[in-house]
């Protein structure tokens, strides 16, 4: 291996790659669009939930079991949020679906409890789909049993306690911006040397490589090169707005770990990316390929909600799916107090590198 | 030259290049399987939820709360998928970190719920706050269950529904994703045979061929949409086969609504492939744009009741901006809901959408072919 041609190869690659925009921006694109959609969608309101809450009564008990329903929360917000108290618009926003849940305590509420009998709550609910409608009932549940421990702890035999490894839950939203980041990193290292081989291809410059004397190994190193700082950008500028937007806050002290896995994660991904350019040679397929790949990754492999939290039939493809353990280490190592050891990835990752950087030299021979 | 001929011609033409050139058959039918495959994976995410159970204890009271959280469902399927009950595999698992929670009853559960005064633990280790309130909310349920079985309830709850069973999350995706086919391979399929011209630089020959700009609009609408079919078709094949997507109502609105948005789509291509002139242009944005509409389109009214602060709202009020987001509303109350309250007036937008965009793609195309650079 030649030090110099290996540099050359980098800087060409480099160039091209800083000059063209759709390379530039393509390996950032799906990292982003995840992020604010999925960050915004499903977890930017915290645990709140907009509801109606109507009290017909006056009396202690209904303003109590009120006072509960505004009271509680979770260990980030409160688990509602009342957009109205008044009867008639409540009814007009849960009719349109602007409200998913109305609450009605009714008039004789203190009354049934002083009599010795059940109140009961009339509830409205603009039912879309049992995932809107569980968050919204199941929060109920809660106030039911907490008003219940709270007055009535005769009838209340079954309490809860909760023990958590975090003072706080990570947020939803900052968990999916942390995971795009770690997305980022395997995108930006597979796609861009996927797309740097095949522009060989594709700007008819490959005839030169093959005309060069022994052109492999300088060419897979100066690649794998170019692509990693170019993963490193794309790595950069994800993380940059998921720390400032979706308040991804990264303990300095896990950093110089989570460098070094994350770079072998990108070796692998980047040899990954050499062998598939070498093999599809057209851009065109390599790009949509791998962005809905990881796009997809991302969703069932653990950086949309982590792997012991899917169904079991996922988990079981997730133990054969490489992007999983990647989510999942380094989503661990980013929040959780007592992280598992890493070794076993690290040697892991370190493997996969020499096993996809060997496929991607014998690839690219093929093809030369 | 006027009439069919020339639009099929170059219908074929197209058809012809999609069937000799791999890429494209990748592009149009794999990409979108291949996402629906794996966003499907964590639909059941929203309501099935894994956990370990560690009983200490084993008496009456904890084998009732242990069926009770068994029996939890939505109209989905359980709540909770116990993986185990046993304290030593719970435990264990909880602290190397195979599983991020578990609930914990404690040795002399049964004696204490007698007495009045049973506690149940539940452990988390709460890496997202997401999981961490679906499992306590579940377990908060479980508890006022067996409560209410054990006492006497405290409160009841009467609800009126807006529609008498709750829609599934399946059923509610499976839809979303439907018209995710039907946009992404019209916008891609489309908007690739308009940029390829540019890319192999073949747009000359189409330019002086002896047919009018109307001609070559048409012809590259149907070639899109003829391609769309497939991938369409093996969407729903996928939808119905694997998923058990069973679309109700009626067969002639279904359709209608299928080709609309394809129409929809294929303009968005066509507008998208001739502004970039480009094929990984137009592919990657068409894909991104695709996988947007799907997010923001698809889940319009479950942002309706979560819009009431930013910037939420002003996603929701995007959503609203959006055509495509009428295709999916009407979709969903044609396949889904029943529901025909709103459906005339959103199928009223996603048609005017449609012919807007088709004519801007046409004027864009028209614009676009009658001024080449040196270049081509």
């Amino acid at each position: 291996m030649n030090p110099d041609r290996i540099l050359a190869i980098a800087t060409k690659n480099l160039r091209q790659w800083s000059r063209d925009r759709q390379a530039l921006a393509g390996p950032m694109l799906i990292p982003l669009v995840l992020m604010f959609l999925c960050g915004v969608l499903f977890g930017f309101g915290g645990d709140d939930w907009n509801i109606g809450l109507v009290n017909h009564s006056r009396g202690p008990r209904a303003q109590a079991f009120e006072q509960t329903i505004r009271d509680s929360r979770s260990n980030i917000t409160p688990y509602f949020k009342v957009i109205t108290t008044d009867p008639a618009e409540a009814d007009r926003l849960v009719h349109q679906g602007r409200l998913q849940l109305v609450i009605t305590i009714p008039a004789d509420f203190d009354a049934k409890i002083a009599a010795g009998s059940t109140p009961t709550l009339e509830t409205a609910v603009y039912n879309i789909n049992t995932d809107m409608m569980k968050n919204a009932r199941l929060r109920l549940d809660r106030v039911i049993q907490d008003y219940a421990a709270a007055h009535h702890p005769d009838r209340t035999l079954i309490t809860i306690t909760q023990h958590t490894t975090r003072t706080s839950d990570v947020w939803r939203k900052t968990f999916i911006a942390n995971s795009t980041a770690i997305l980022a990193v395997m995108v930006g290292a597979a796609l861009n040397t996927a797309i740097m081989i095949a522009r060989e291809w594709e700007r008819h410059t490959a005839k030169e490589v093959r005309l060069a004397p022994r052109p492999l190994a300088d060419l897979v190193s100066g690649t794998i090169l170019a692509g990693l700082v170019a993963a490193a950008v794309n790595t950069a500028v994800t993380l940059a707005v998921a720390m400032l937007a979706f308040g991804v806050r990264i303990p300095l002290d896990r950093v110089p770990l989570l460098l070094a896995l994350s770079g072998g994660v990108a070796l692998a991904c980047a040899g990954l990316g050499i062998a598939i350019g070498a093999w599809l040679r057209d851009y065109r397929t390599i790009q949509p390929l791998l962005m809905v790949t990881f796009a997809g990754s991302f969703f069932a492999a653990g950086g949309f909600s982590s792997i012991p939290t899917l169904p079991r039939a996922v988990q079981a493809f997730d133990r054969f799916w490489p992007p999983a353990p990647v989510f999942d280490t380094l989503q661990a190592w980013t929040w959780m107090t007592d992280p598992p050891n890493p070794t076993s990835f690290a040697i892991a990752a370190a493997l996969a590198g020499i096993a996809t950087i060997t496929i991607a030299a014998f690839t690219l021979k093929r093809r030369l | 030259m006027t009439g069919p001929g020339p639009i099929l011609a170059i219908a074929i033409k197209d058809w012809t290049r999609f069937l000799r050139q791999p890429f494209l058959m990748v592009i149009s039918v794999v990409i979108p399987l291949v996402f629906i495959f794996f966003y499907s994976l964590i639909v059941p995410v929203s309501n099935t939820n894994p956990i370990m159970i560690a009983d200490h204890d084993g008496g009456p009271a904890a084998i009732r709360l242990t069926a009770t959280l068994r029996d939890l469902h939505s109209e989905e399927g359980p709540y909770y998928d116990i993986l185990t009950t046993d304290p030593a595999h719970a435990d264990s698992a909880f602290h190397q970190r195979g599983a991020l929670a578990t609930i914990i009853i404690p040795e002399g559960f049964s004696s204490s719920v007698a007495s009045g005064s049973g506690q149940v633990d539940l452990r988390l280790n709460n890496i997202n706050s997401d999981y961490s309130k679906n499992l306590r909310l579940r377990l908060d349920k479980a508890v006022r269950d067996l409560n209410d079985q054990i006492a006497e309830p405290v409160i009841t709850v009467h609800e009126t529904r807006w529609l008498p069973h709750d829609p599934t999350m399946l059923g509610y995706i499976s839809t979303s994703l439907l018209l995710f086919g039907c946009l992404y391979a019209a916008m891609v399929n489309t908007g690739l045979h308009v940029a390829s011209e540019w890319n192999d630089r073949t747009v000359k020959g189409l330019l002086l061929a002896p047919v009018s700009r109307g001609t070559l609009v048409a012809g590259k609408v149907l070639a899109g949409l003829g391609q769309s079919l497939l991938s369409v078709a093996l969407v729903l094949a996928v939808l119905i086969i694997g998923f058990g997507f069973t679309p109700t109502g009626n067969l002639a609105a279904m359709a209608g609504i299928v080709i609309t948005t394809l129409l929809m789509g294929a303009g968005i291509g066509a507008a998208f492939g001739v502004a970039s002139k480009k094929t990984l242009a137009a592919t990657s944005s068409l894909i991104a744009l695709a996988i947007l509409f799907f997010l923001v389109s698809g889940n319009e009214e479950s942002m309706r009741g979560l819009a009431w602060g930013q910037p939420i709202t002003s996603l929701w009020q995007f959503s609203r901006a959006l055509p495509t987001t009428y295709a999916f509303m009407s979709a969903r109350s044609i396949f889904l809901t029943g529901d025909s309250t709103n459906l005339a007036s959103n199928l009223g937008i996603v048609i005017a959408a449609t012919v807007i965009v088709l004519g801007f793609a046409a004027w864009l195309l028209r614009r676009a072919y009658s001024n080449l650079t040196g270049g081509q």
